[in-house]
């Protein structure tokens, strides 16, 4: 400590005998150049008087320009007297015998002040457009920074740290909540010595508060809130610099709200394609099945004594199917709600990837419906980490997706490889194929490649299938076969690999 | 009416009781209905019933208390009805005493495959049996020997193990934990994946088709069956 403030000490004389030295420097060498003048003037005695003013006019003219005012009077004072010592009768005394002598020392003096006046206006505007241009630089500087910031808190930081580095002071930024419900928030930079100015003090910015001054930042909106520098600027330029900086931080907020803006609209309308969209599936879905099940079990009730067997086990036969399928919309419905809602939570465990695939074509009756399904795996990308359930139902979807297009004797192969930090699962079927400007649509919810076709479903299993792909991390994509013609559906999960990951060995 | 095969069925859809006594009354079964959890457990206390048929999603009570309840006295083999998704139910009913589970809704063949083998066991005078033969499968628990057809098949320790637990469980599910501590010990019930390993090499030994399994059945997020 007591080191501390010995060198701070030390640190403020050496301030202080450095602050004298710059005061007195210009008269210093004021000094000196009417010494020069004084020394080069016997060299050109042969002038008559009037002459060798003149050189020591010169010599003022160069304090007065470099020097400014104060010392280009001393120097002029100075040049006089010398002048009057050396080179007027009666030589080396300071008498003035001739009127022409009064008059020289008064030139001199209106010459000092005149030209030392404009030397320093002409300094003044120099140093002013120097301060000028870099702060146009910074502004510059600024508008690019806040221009590439997207939210409202960067560009409000970005701000705070700009008027804090200009003015060497604590800053502190207010932003209201905006509409796009971020809250209200204060940005601070710099330590802050005196208290903190409150809430409303800034936002009102109309109130004064010793030592800060105080900025509104206004946009097309109104007041969206206040910057505060710790600092009274009394300065106009230094007010008016403050200003631009805080406008322009304004228009970038206002431009990042109207993008807020944007973004809710875009959401709102896509919410209500999805209801509408739910709707008609619901009313679609739901109701195609069951009116087959009413009409099949009401002619079996009203004609149950005259049906053939085989009738009757075909009007069975589709209650049964017609029912299941409903279970499986259900089941879509209720994932993509889980889904949806982000309130699913993954419970990931070990699972063999054949098992998931035979759990799905038992729940899709493939047995009895006499489909044939070809399932190749890589022995070291048999057990995936993934929430089993889950999973299971992308493959019911996938595969009841792939059999509703499969020709009558078709086969649906599958195939699981194994890449370097993930796991490819390929289902293929030997339909007509998805056209290529489908192919990225059909994971819309209820997209359906043929509005009257029946055959292509509820339009939510793909959807489904590519939440729940992408709640493990990895993506399904829909893919031409690349043999023949059919649909191609290919799901990359990522999946370390793992020490059990031969499993027959 | 002879209650000695009667089978109690709690349930509070009028139409699934309907249907599940009609079913099991075509297969020669005696049948109570409860609508309530309370109700179904006065009647298994008065009648004694051979087997309960329980939904875990009941009105008065949850279904996991009526499995408790009836555990408290009575070694009665118990069939949860359930939804699907809820393998943790399904898990937790099994672990408090349940002996299976049927997932609703399904096929009236699989609920009377599962009660078939529930009953089993309870006929007077049967002896466990210690072969299992399916297809070209032979199992003979009382010889150590696992034959496929007509050869020996080799399996290690561990693979004898687990086929032991599934065989003289043969129709049931076995529960992953259950099986872990069998044949791991307590201590490694969470490490599913030792189990996944296992029975994909047994599958392999036995010619079982993963895909498309003849024996050893997979129930997603539960455990395993060996079919019967």
């Amino acid at each position: 400590m007591s080191r501390d403030s010995e060198m701070s000490h030390a640190a403020r004389r050496g301030r202080g005998a450095r602050r004298l030295w710059l005061s007195a420097r210009p008269f210093l060498l004021a000094s000196a150049v009417v010494a020069v003048a004084g020394m080069t003037a016997p060299i050109l005695q042969r002038l008559p008087h009037a002459n060798l003013s003149l050189l020591f006019m010169t010599g003022v003219l160069i304090v007065a320009v470099r020097y400014g005012l104060w010392p280009s009077i001393y120097a002029s004072l100075l040049s006089f007297l010398a002048f009057n010592f050396f080179f007027t009768e009666p030589l080396y005394t300071f008498k003035v015998r001739e009127e022409g002598d009064l008059a020289t020392l008064v030139f001199f003096l209106l010459m000092a002040s005149i030209a030392g006046n404009l030397a320093f206006r002409m300094r003044d505007a120099m140093t002013k457009r120097e301060v000028a241009t870099a702060r146009t630089v910074v502004l510059q500087a600024m508008t690019q920074k806040v221009a590439g910031a997207a939210t409202r808190d960067q560009i409000l930081q970005i701000l705070v740290d700009q008027l804090a580095v200009n003015f060497s002071c604590a800053v502190v930024a207010t932003a209201a909540e905006d509409s796009a419900g971020t809250g209200a928030k204060q940005f601070t930079t710099g330590r802050i010595a005196k208290p903190l100015p409150s809430w409303n003090e800034l936002l009102q910015s109309s109130t004064r508060l010793a030592g800060w001054t105080i900025l509104p930042i206004d946009t097309k909106r109104g007041r969206i809130g206040a910057v505060a520098i710790n600092r009274n600027i009394i300065i106009r330029d230094e007010r008016d610099y403050a200003n631009a900086l805080t406008d322009q931080a304004a228009v970038a907020l206002e431009r990042t709200m109207l993008v807020g803006d944007l973004e809710e609209a875009r959401l709102v309308s896509q919410r209500e394609q999805l209801r509408v969209a739910l709707l008609s599936s619901v009313s679609h879905d739901l109701r195609t099945p069951l009116s087959s099940v009413i009409g099949a079990a009401s002619s079996l009730m009203v004609y149950a004594s005259s049906l053939r067997d085989e009738d009757r086990v075909e009007l069975l036969q589709s209650i049964l199917e017609e029912a299941e399928r409903l279970d499986r919309y259900i089941q879509n419905l209720l994932d993509m709600t889980r889904l949806g809602q982000g309130e699913l939570k993954l419970q990931r465990d070990w699972e063999d990837v054949r098992d998931l695939i035979s759990a799905a074509s038992r729940r899709l009756r493939f047995n009895a419906r006499a489909i044939r399904i070809k399932v190749d795996t890589s022995s070291d990308a048999q057990l995936l980490n993934v929430h089993g359930d889950l999973m299971e139902q992308v493959f019911v979807n996938l595969l009841d997706n792939a059999a509703r297009y499969s020709p009558a004797d078709g086969t649906i192969s599958v195939t699981v490889t194994r890449e370097a930090a993930a796991v490819v699962i390929e289902i293929a079927d030997e339909g007509p194929g998805i056209p290529e400007a489908d192919r990225e649509k059909v994971f819309d919810p209820f997209y359906r490649v043929h509005e009257r076709d029946r055959k292509s479903g509820t339009g939510l299993g793909l959807s489904i299938c590519r939440g729940i792909v992408r709640a493990h991390g990895g993506e399904v994509t829909a893919h031409a076969r690349s043999t023949g013609s059919g649909a191609m559906l290919r799901i990359r999960l990522p999946q370390g690999r793992n020490e059990f990951e031969s499993l027959n060995e | 009416m002879s209650d000695s095969k009667a089978i109690l069925v709690i349930e509070d859809e009028a139409h699934i009781r309907s249907f599940l006594r009609i079913s099991l009354e075509a297969h020669g079964y005696g049948v109570l209905e409860a609508r309530t959890g309370e109700g179904g457990l006065l009647l298994a206390g008065q009648n004694q019933p051979q087997l309960v048929i329980v939904d875990l999603g009941l009105p008065d009570m949850d279904g996991q208390q009526v499995i408790e309840r009836l555990r408290e006295w009575s070694e009665i083999p118990i069939l949860v009805l359930s939804v699907r998704g809820d393998e943790k139910e399904k898990v937790r009913a099994l672990d408090s005493g349940a002996n299976d589970y049927v997932t609703k809704p399904a096929a009236i063949s699989e609920l009377m495959a599962r009660v078939r083998v529930l009953l089993r066991k309870r006929d007077p005078g049967e002896v466990e049996s210690a072969i299992y033969e399916r297809n070209s499968l032979r199992i003979d628990l009382s010889r150590r020997e696992v034959h496929r057809d007509g050869l020996a098949v080799h399996v290690t320790r561990k693979e004898y193990q687990l086929l032991r637990l599934l065989v003289r469980s043969a129709g049931r599910v076995l529960t992953h934990q259950y099986l872990l501590s069998e044949v791991w010990g307590p201590r490694f019930t969470s490490e599913t994946h030792y189990l996944r390993v296992l029975v994909s090499g047994l599958r392999q030994k036995l010619g079982d088709d993963p895909a498309d399994p003849h024996y050893i059945v997979t129930e997603q997020g539960v455990g395993y069956r060996l079919l019967d």
